[in-house]
């Protein structure tokens, strides 16, 4: 019996193409993915590289630099620790800097800086996993179930199969969770190939992603249940399913996206950018001692370094620096809580569309979400005050840079997040299923009776 | 005449009394408003902060004290770019960009401060605008509107009845797709109307350029729409069951709108990969030192630059010189590193050139990727405007900086060289960046041919429509 409800599905052209599209869909976004992603990992291990290559340099290279001016040359790499999941959903990660370099100078004057990027490709949308499961799927899950009933009943084959002892809702239910199994196989062999074919860990992670989608491709099969027996006509029951697609996928990102722009519209980073500029420009104008003076009440521990003289010292050109950025630091501070607010309002507002809800999931789980772009930043923030603050000692203490200081040059170090993702929405998601599931039962049995 | 007439009003009055249709176009009305309105807030806020701001780097470069001209390359400048008048109907991928630029001697910065902090997320299906409305979401409407409209009087058997009466099919096609261009026209009128009142009581330049965009993109929006009338009503004509046409018509939608256009564009850029920014750099620094070190006392470039000096100046030494040395060896690096730079950028946009040449190929078999792409032209908001900006910039930033070198050539002496500073009324003397926005031919040049592509695909579909397979089979069918 199984054989041929299983022959049955896969008889109609409609379902065989889109199962087809679906997996031809799918393996090209893990092609597509892996390139990119493979992409990022070749800067970041370049970004390192050339760094060892110029330190090499000058350490080879005499004379050997005075701490100064070897910061100042010193672009230091910086990594955003994505995920290996970043190839599957990518997020932001191919459209931003994941290899950052950064050096001793003002950071206003390097951290808006961008990657290059196409344009084109970002408003296409991009074809990666996450894509293909959470808005391909769905109407994947719509072709081969949302006319199951209505089909039977255009032919005028219900009645009869309503008759039979192992039809009407029955069948209906073998019907559906057929479909889903076979969704789900489906979609565990391709995230199994994916795992092998990116060396991605079998460990919770993965777990968690496969249930998570899984359970995804449950709420679109619940609803499509809903439609199914609601349905009089096949073609009422293909419309409401590609609005209700359209609604949650196009129409509510769309007017969050408005709504967002709307309230967290910020000019803070240009006017910290601008506003440093000046600060910084103006520094070479104005008492250098001065400057220096007022560096030193945030550093009181250099307090005892020597006055100015008429000569350029690094001493004021790194302090005017840092001045220059403190400047500007509520404005900077201002728009990093915009974005924080962004991201969090962003996050409440995912729950009107299961889509959103979970594209910001799997984006989390890969570390590749807007949020993590964000810390990323910051952690770029704070690496470039370790290396300000590992020049300062030679700086101002007059402490002899040797080559053995340079190997102590601060390296970056990503701030390993705890990446272990919750099952707790998933199970209260699951619980709310069964429950929808278990009442459309007995709505199923009324409905399909009045046929 | 009078059959094609008769046929149209019907058609129109049928759809009138269906109420959920009706509903639908009047919130996809609603929604065009909302975008319209947004769009159009978006605009004049990115266009009045980028004019303000332009003018006030402009008074700070102005404002600056007697200074060493070096240093004033350092301090720099700001180019912004201000969004084009029709943004606000199609936003194209402004969003993706940032819309200005720092420039300063020997670095060439990248444009900042774009708006897509989580475009991953919220932008998959681009935003709500007006021309992404237009062209995504009202084709589905006009599925749902039109999908029944010949396979839905076959079922009831009024099709029979109709060609009975001596109604030709072509008379039937023709009164139908009538009637879906003029439902089109009422959907696509407002929004275009608004948008020249919009543009016009803001007395914003309203010049013949401005309508004259508007008037094409209409052009385009309406052949849009008459290529998926005449899709509908083929699949509608050529298969029997309604719900198989339109599953059919929302797989086709879902093809063309959804699925092809991010594929290609990802196979467009998987296989011409740009440089990344890292790399970029690198090979400018990289590039250059090839070229020479002016750091280096034993350059081989440098030293036959300063013969050449000399030479010219028929003096022995670079003291004796009437003019600063250092300042034109500043002069010359720079002109080193701007031509390796625009050497790679070279390189890049043939890359970006190729990609392109890759979508263009799936013009002719996709009017969504063609229609999106002529509207973004015409909003001047697609990507070729932006490397448009992006070289007018770099253009100032080389003259601006090479002006600031030859006052340190003639205005600084060699001598103590970094203790003089020149003096601040030259600062006044420098010109503003001001971002002279592309011609509509300019605009429309990539597509100098491919716009025939509209033509030649609804010429193709009009004959396959009246062919005499699709006419036997209507009739057979019927």
């Amino acid at each position: 019996m199984l054989k041929f409800e299983l022959k049955l599905m896969l008889s109609g052209i409609a379902n065989k193409l889109a199962i087809s599209l679906f997996i031809l869909a799918s393996l090209a976004s893990i092609y597509f993915g892996a390139q990119g992603y493979k992409n990022l990992v070749v800067d970041q291990l370049k970004s390192d590289y050339v760094f060892k290559k110029e330190v090499d340099y000058v350490k080879n290279t005499p004379p050997f630099p005075e701490v100064g001016s070897m910061a100042y040359h010193a672009f230091s790499p910086t990594k955003w620790s994505l995920s290996p999941w970043a190839a599957l959903f990518v997020g932001q990660s191919q459209d931003n800097f994941v290899a950052m370099k950064i050096r001793a100078l003002a950071l206003q004057g390097q951290i808006y800086n961008r990657e290059i990027n196409n344009p084109n490709q970002q408003k296409a949308g991009r074809l990666d996993f996450s894509f293909v499961v959470i808005y391909l799927l769905p109407i994947l899950i719509g072709i081969l179930t949302v006319t199951l009933v209505t089909d039977e009943l255009h032919e005028n084959r219900w009645r009869m199969l309503q008759s039979l002892p192992q039809g009407g809702n029955k069948l209906l239910w073998r019907r559906f969770a057929l479909r889903f199994v076979f969704v789900s196989i489906l979609l565990t062999l391709l995230l199994f190939g994916a795992a092998l074919l990116l060396q991605l860990p079998f460990d919770l992670t993965y777990f968690w992603v496969l249930s998570a989608i899984i359970i995804y491709a449950l709420l679109w099969f619940t609803l499509a249940a809903f439609i199914a027996s609601f349905a009089k006509s096949s073609v009422f029951a293909s419309l409401s399913f590609i609005c209700i697609w359209l609604i949650t996928s196009i129409l509510i990102p769309g007017v969050i996206q408005i709504y967002l722009d709307q309230k967290y519209f910020t000019i803070h980073s240009v006017q910290a950018s601008l506003n440093q500029r000046i600060e910084m420009n103006d520094g070479w104008d104005k008492d250098k001692q001065a400057t220096l003076d007022s560096f030193l009440t945030l550093y009181p521990e250099y307090q005892s370094t020597s006055k100015l003289g008429e000569a350029f010292d690094w001493k004021w050109y790194y302090a005017q620096q840092h001045m220059s950025d403190m400047k500007v630091d509520s404005l900077w501070q201002t728009h990093v809580d915009i974005q924080k607010q962004r991201s969090e309002s962003l996050k409440a507002l995912s729950v009107f569309s299961p889509n959103l809800y979970f594209q910001l999931l799997l984006n989390k789980t890969a570390n590749t979400d807007s949020n993590s772009s964000l810390d990323y930043l910051l952690s770029v923030k704070d690496y470039h005050q370790q290396i300000r603050q590992f020049i300062y000692p030679y700086l101002f203490m007059d402490q002899a840079f040797t080559e053995k200081d340079l190997a102590l040059f601060p390296k970056f170090s990503a701030k390993t997040k705890s990446l272990a993702p919750s099952f707790i929405p998933l199970l209260v998601l699951v619980f709310l299923l069964f429950a929808i599931v278990i009442s459309l039962n007995r709505l199923f049995n009324r409905q399909l009776f009045l046929r | 005449m009078k059959t094609i007439y008769s046929i149209f009003s019907h058609e129109l009055s049928t759809k009138k009394r269906n109420a959920s249709l009706i509903s639908m176009f009047a919130i996809m009305q609603l929604l065009l408003v909302i975008a319209l309105f947004t769009g159009w807030h978006q605009y004049q806020r990115a266009s009045e902060f980028q004019t303000t701001t332009q003018q006030l780097v402009e008074q700070q470069w102005q404002q600056q004290p007697d200074r060493h001209p070096h240093r004033v390359a350092h301090f720099g400048h700001y180019t912004f770019r201000p969004p084009s008048a029709l943004s606000f109907f199609d936003i194209g991928v402004n969003n993706f960009l940032g819309n200005s630029i720092f420039i300063e001697a020997h670095r060439q910065n990248s444009a900042n401060f774009a708006n897509d902090f989580d475009a991953s997320s919220l932008l998959r299906f681009s935003e709500l605008s007006v021309a992404n409305i237009l062209l995504l979401i009202w084709p589905l409407l006009l599925i749902a509107f039109a999908f029944n409209t010949i396979s839905g009087e076959q079922q009831g058997g009024t099709l029979r009845q109709l060609l009975s009466l001596g109604v030709s099919y072509r008379q039937l096609f023709l009164g139908k797709s009538l009637g879906y261009l003029l439902l089109s026209l009422c959907f696509l009128a407002p929004v275009f109307i608004a948008s020249i009142l919009l543009v016009n009581l803001s007395g914003i330049t309203f010049d013949a350029d401005v309508l004259q965009r508007l008037s094409i993109m209409a052009l385009v929006y309406l052949f849009y729409c008459l290529f998926w009338i005449i899709a509908i009503l083929l699949v509608s004509s050529v298969i029997k069951q309604p719900r198989h046409v339109l599953a059919l018509l929302i797989s086709l939608w879902f093809v063309l709108t959804i699925l092809m256009p991010r594929v290609v564009a990802d196979y467009a850029a998987t296989s011409h990969p740009l440089m990344k920014r890292n790399d970029l750099q690198l090979a400018v620094k990289l590039e250059t030192k090839k070229v020479g070190d002016s750091h280096n006392p034993d350059d081989p470039y440098f030293n036959a630059f300063k013969a050449k000096i000399l030479a010219e100046y028929n003096v022995k030494s670079i003291e004796e010189l009437p003019i600063n040395y250092r300042g034109l060896v500043m002069k010359e690096g720079e002109k080193i590193t701007a031509e390796i730079y625009q050497k790679l950028y070279q390189t890049e946009f043939t890359k970006l050139t190729k990609q392109q040449a890759i979508i263009d190929r799936f013009y002719w078999l996709n009017p969504y990727m063609f229609s999106r792409d002529i509207s973004m032209a015409l909003s001047r908001s697609d990507a070729w405007h932006f490397y448009d900006y992006e070289q007018q910039s770099e253009t100032h930033r080389y003259q601006r900086t090479q002006k600031l070198n030859d006052i340190h050539v003639n205005h600084i002496e060699l001598a103590h060289d970094r203790a003089q500073k020149a003096d601040q009324s030259l600062w006044k003397q420098f010109n503003e960046f001001t971002y002279q926005q592309p011609t509509l031919a300019w605009s429309l040049k990539p597509f100098s041919f491919i716009w025939l592509v509209p033509l030649v695909i609804i010429a193709l579909l009009t004959w396959v429509v009246l062919s005499v397979f699709v006419r036997t089979r209507v009739y057979e069918n019927a």
